[in-house]
């Protein structure tokens, strides 16, 4: 939904197949579609579901059984050689790291697509 | 401003800002403890190799970057046996110390309970500290590996590929995790959840001692549960891995450029290293449980609120002692 202004009214338009594309660093090969579930730390964790596409800033060991119960993994943060990375790449799931922003333009819920091969991600 | 330049390098730390008691009790080790490590492992040696390249080039310029890479292949060459060797097992007989204090602690006054905190503090720091460093190995023996990949080979199998499916700490507590997950029963379950726990607990978010521990968060370790009651094993992904690499290191092994020997050695001496990634990440933070429980009873003795004695500084703590 999107807001425009025209001669001082505001109208309301729902914009029908527009779509954001994100890119950051390929982590993980893979391509994965998705329910998008944006944790910003473990203590709010509770609505992450078994195949959910895990979006959040950066992981570290606690994380590592949702990367497993992951269907694929974006952070804010990293390199091809982070911990994300690596785990994701340990379990065989799709992960692309270093999205700027990634867990404010992701909105928690949202289906996503993932080209984690070539680092993009769409919404 | 310590932590904002830290996590240049390294963005999975120090996501937040730093807690007053963080600041004051373990930075001040973490600087000491890096400084040393700094001149003693890689200062002198490079300091050495510049000298000796400058007076053959006499070029000061050139002596500093090539000592500098000099002693960081040293360091790649030297840092897995160091770790094997001196850095972890000094971090576990130091931990076995912890605990034994941890348990002293509880009987001790509160001048007494300071003393033990700031040394379980300052020895478990020397391992974070130590222990971290030889991620230039980990992970230096990645890049290095990266940087030749092309020259190595011409297969379009990505590198990593090559280095995937190895057991580790982290994959380790995620199998057992898993087990404690399939109990049937109640009771079983409960004691092979504190058996993991009194392994793997002491697992954190961040290198912040403000943040709880995975084992004071029962509420988390129970969202764990509830997941891994409904995914496959951990150790049966691992072992996918472990055949989809051995497929890809013949493949690749079809197409190099360089004598079949020297891949073999270059790609043992890569995977061996690398291995330590995870593991390194496990053994940093294993005393933070024991610390923490000993800060939040000194709190508790000090009759601050809940969590208020991490909004402390170190020095303010003990001078109400």
């Amino acid at each position: 939904m999107k807001y425009l202004q025209s001669h001082g009214i505001i109208l309301k338009v729902k914009l029908k197949n527009t779509k954001m594309i994100l890119k950051g660093t390929p982590a993980s090969q893979g391509k994965v579609k998705g329910i998008g579930r944006v944790v910003i730390s473990l203590d709010k964790i509770d609505k992450f579901k078994k195949g959910d596409i895990l979006v959040t800033r950066a992981t570290s060991p606690s994380w590592t059984p949702f990367i497993h119960a992951s269907s694929g993994v974006i952070t804010e943060f990293g390199s091809s050689l982070s911990h994300a990375a690596i785990i994701s790449r340990e379990y065989g799931k799709p992960a692309v790291v270093g999205v700027k922003d990634a867990t404010e333009l992701i909105k928690d819920g949202q289906t996503i697509e993932m080209d984690a091969t070539n680092g993009v991600i769409t919404i | 401003m310590f932590r904002e330049k830290v996590r240049l390098l390294n963005p999975e730390w120090f996501r937040d800002p730093s807690s007053q008691l963080e600041s004051t009790l373990r930075t001040p080790y973490i600087l000491k403890f890096g400084i040393s490590l700094f001149l003693r492992r890689l200062g002198f040696k490079w300091f050495a190799s510049g000298l000796v390249i400058w007076i053959i080039s006499n070029n000061i310029f050139i002596s500093i970057i090539l000592g500098f890479l000099t002693s960081l292949i040293f360091e790649l060459f030297t840092l897995k046996k160091y770790y094997e060797n001196k850095a972890l097992p000094k971090h576990l007989k130091n931990f076995e110390q912890i605990k034994v204090l941890f348990e002293e602690s509880k009987i001790s006054s509160n001048s007494e309970l300071i003393k033990i905190i700031d040394n379980s503090v300052r020895v478990s720091t020397w391992g974070l500290v130590n222990i971290t460093y030889v991620g230039v190995s980990a992970w230096g023996w990645e890049i290095f590996f990266k940087i030749l990949y092309p020259f190595v080979t011409s297969s379009k199998i990505h590198y990593s590929n090559l280095l995937i499916g190895f057991k580790n700490k982290a994959t380790d507590s995620d199998q057992m995790l898993w087990d404690v997950a399939q109990k049937k029963d109640k009771e079983n379950q409960k004691i092979k959840l504190e058996e993991y726990l009194s392994e793997f607990g002491s697992k954190v978010d961040d290198l912040e001692i403000s943040k709880p521990t995975l084992r004071e968060q029962p509420n988390l370790v129970k969202k764990l549960l509830e997941l891994y009651s409904e995914t496959e094993s951990p150790a049966k992904l691992i072992k996918e891995q472990q055949n989809k690499r051995d497929m890809d290191i013949q493949s690749v092994s079809k197409n190099l450029k360089i004598p079949k020997r020297l891949f073999y050695l270059l790609l043992k001496k890569v995977q061996e290293n690398v291995a330590l990634r995870e593991d390194r990440r496990y053994y940093q933070f294993i005393a933070d449980y024991y610390i923490r429980v000993m800060l939040i009873d000194l709190g508790k003795r000090l009759s601050l609120k809940e969590n208020e004695i991490f909004t402390k500084s170190w020095d303010n703590i003990k001078s109400k002692t």
